[in-house]
Formats: C-alpha cells, structure tokens, sequence
C-alpha cells in the first residue's frame, strides 16, 4: 500500500489562495467555522428536507 | 507588463475576498432572526435561520412556517429560495 500522493486539502487550499490571494487563511477559518457551526446544529437538531 | 496583471490580480483577490467577507458576515448577522424566503411556485415561507453549509446549498432554519403547518427544525436547499429577507 502507498501512501496518499497528495495531503488531503492540499488542492483546496491552492485553490483558496488563487481566489483570494493574502487573505486566503482568514477566509478559510470564517468558511470553517461556519461549517463547524452548521454540523454541529445538524447533528443535535437533524432536520429533514421540507 | 508582468508587474501590471499581477497587481491586477491582487486588487481582483482583495474584491473577491472583500465581497465574500461581506457575504459570510451576512449570515453570521442572520442567525436566530427571522427571515422571509421567496421560493419557486410563488411560495413564500417564513423561519428563524439557523446555519448555512459553506457551499451555500443547504440553510438549516427553525419553526418554518409552511402553508400546511409549523415544522419545528428543516433544511432549505439553496437552489429552490429565489430571494430572501431579514431585518438587521
């Protein structure tokens, strides 16, 4: 078994640093903890599609 | 020259972040308040917003409002809302 040939968010955060350049971190960690927030409601609340 | 688009491509980064800042902190600013959302077959429906995933294609909200009674906590898909709305 090899490993992976590449990190994984590795291409993501290349892409981020294309799109916005310096601010790419601070840009990312808002996207994160965004997503944080939404997983973590999900998982108490689990909503359903209306 | 070489020196001009690469100026231009940080003054295009800086808008792109500036206005995706912007967007993110909209959210941030709509969580716990009660929105109005448009949707398709002129539909409109009201919840309190809780959280949006970061690709914007599911907004998890609560006691949304439907024609057919409250449902207590439900998930929006972002393609089907064609506008909404919340007072700051």
């Amino acid at each position: 078994i090899q490993p992976p040939a590449e990190r994984p968010g590795e291409r993501r955060l290349v892409e981020m640093k294309r799109l916005y350049g310096d601010d790419a971190t601070k840009i990312q960690g808002m996207e994160t903890a965004m997503q944080l927030l939404f997983d973590r409601k999900c998982d108490g609340k689990q909503p359903k599609y209306w | 020259s070489n020196n001009c688009c690469s100026s231009n491509l940080r003054e295009e980064q800086r808008s792109r972040s500036g206005l995706r800042e912007r967007f993110l902190r909209s959210l941030i600013a709509m969580a716990g308040k009660p929105v109005d959302f448009t949707m398709y077959e002129r539909v409109s429906v009201t919840a309190v917003f809780a959280a949006s995933d970061i690709d914007i294609l599911n907004f998890q909200v609560s006691h949304l409002q439907t024609p057919l009674g409250v449902q207590k906590e439900a998930l929006l898909r972002c393609p089907d809302i064609i506008a909404y709305a919340f007072d700051l």
